[in-house]
């Protein structure tokens, strides 16, 4: 029996949702373990609600479960599948929550006040997650995923349904939204005897 | 401290540090009630496989004796087997040649005949003289 978890545990991604769609509960049990957590995290991120981000997670689950028996294999990743759901999930709320289309909201101009100027001695940790809270949805997504999650522009680009281009183009943006908004934090964040 | 003779954002290497440093940090863990929501899901629409049912056969002797190797049907059908040679044995005693395959058998055909003259008459052929 251990010899058949750890069997489990060292699985393709693939073949354990073959072995869900068969009837394996102890395959359930490990996508969940390897996926759950980053999902949740990737959630928490977006949504910025702990609640939400549950809520997301086991729903993007769900969904993998009723398409396990459906699954073609080859066509894509298992992670990536759940990484655009998720993605997907979450626009839907921001954008209920926000009422505006997506990428409407400015970017911060090179020297604006930084949302971050209330904090004295912010985590480095905080301050990152509240300054990308406050980027546009689809520039958080593309730095959250690239730098965060770590996956390459091609995966991220089928993550978001865009081009790599498109993607790149996000990141950088993204980045430079975000060294804007924690310039204010250079010293709180330990950054300024450095440069 | 914060100088303002340089770009004020934060260079891309302390941007890169910052994402390294909380990309590294430990994810929270998935609440207890979240994992069993997320399993009691999986069960819920799990599809049931139901396995294939196999029949034991009703017996006969040609199951016995196609069974499969190692099942007790192969036994009986070498069992079977064996009573046939027995049988066969019991009620052809008769040598192959006076009784298998009849008196036809018992005679010889020449089918090289010693008189090759004998041979050319019979087709009708001529024989070139040598030389």
């Amino acid at each position: 029996m251990m010899a058949f978890d750890s069997a489990l545990t060292e699985a393709p991604e693939e073949a354990l949702l073959r072995l869900y769609a068969n009837g394996d509960g102890e395959a359930a049990r490990e996508l969940s373990r390897r996926f759950l957590p980053r999902m949740l995290a990737y959630g928490r991120r977006m949504l910025g609600d702990g609640t939400e981000a549950e809520d997301v997670a086991q729903e993007a689950m769900l969904r993998l479960w009723r398409i396990a028996p459906d699954w073609r294999a080859g066509e894509a990743q298992v992670s990536t599948w759940l990484w655009r759901v998720v993605a997907n999930l979450c626009t839907d709320r921001l954008r209920k929550r926000r009422g505006v289309a997506l990428d409407q909201i400015a970017e911060p101009e090179d020297g604006a006040p930084s949302v971050l100027q209330a904090m004295v001695a912010a985590d480095r940790a905080a301050a990152l997650e509240m300054a990308l809270a406050a980027l546009p949805e689809r520039q958080r997504q593309a730095v959250v995923l690239r730098h965060l999650e770590g996956l390459g522009n091609p995966e991220i680009a089928q993550v978001m349904g865009i081009g790599v281009e498109a993607v790149e183009s996000l990141t950088a943006r993204g980045k430079r939204a975000l060294a804007a908004r924690l310039s204010g934090q250079r010293e709180a964040l330990g950054y300024d005897d450095e440069h | 401290m914060m100088s303002t003779e340089h770009d004020p954002r934060l260079s891309d290497a302390a941007l890169e540090a910052l994402f390294a440093q909380v990309r590294d940090a430990a994810e929270p863990p998935v609440p207890d009630a979240l994992m069993a929501r997320v399993l009691t899901d999986a069960q819920r629409l799990q599809p049931v496989i139901t396995a294939p049912v196999r029949h034991r056969s009703r017996g006969g002797w040609w199951a016995a004796l196609f069974g499969a190797p190692g099942s007790s049907g192969t036994a009986a059908g070498l069992v079977a087997a064996g009573l046939a040679g027995v049988w066969i044995g019991f009620v052809q005693p008769l040598d192959l040649s006076s009784g298998l395959l009849g008196a036809a058998s018992a005679e010889t055909l020449d089918l090289y005949p010693a008189d090759l003259d004998t041979l050319t008459e019979v087709l009708d052929l001529e024989i070139p003289p040598e030389g």
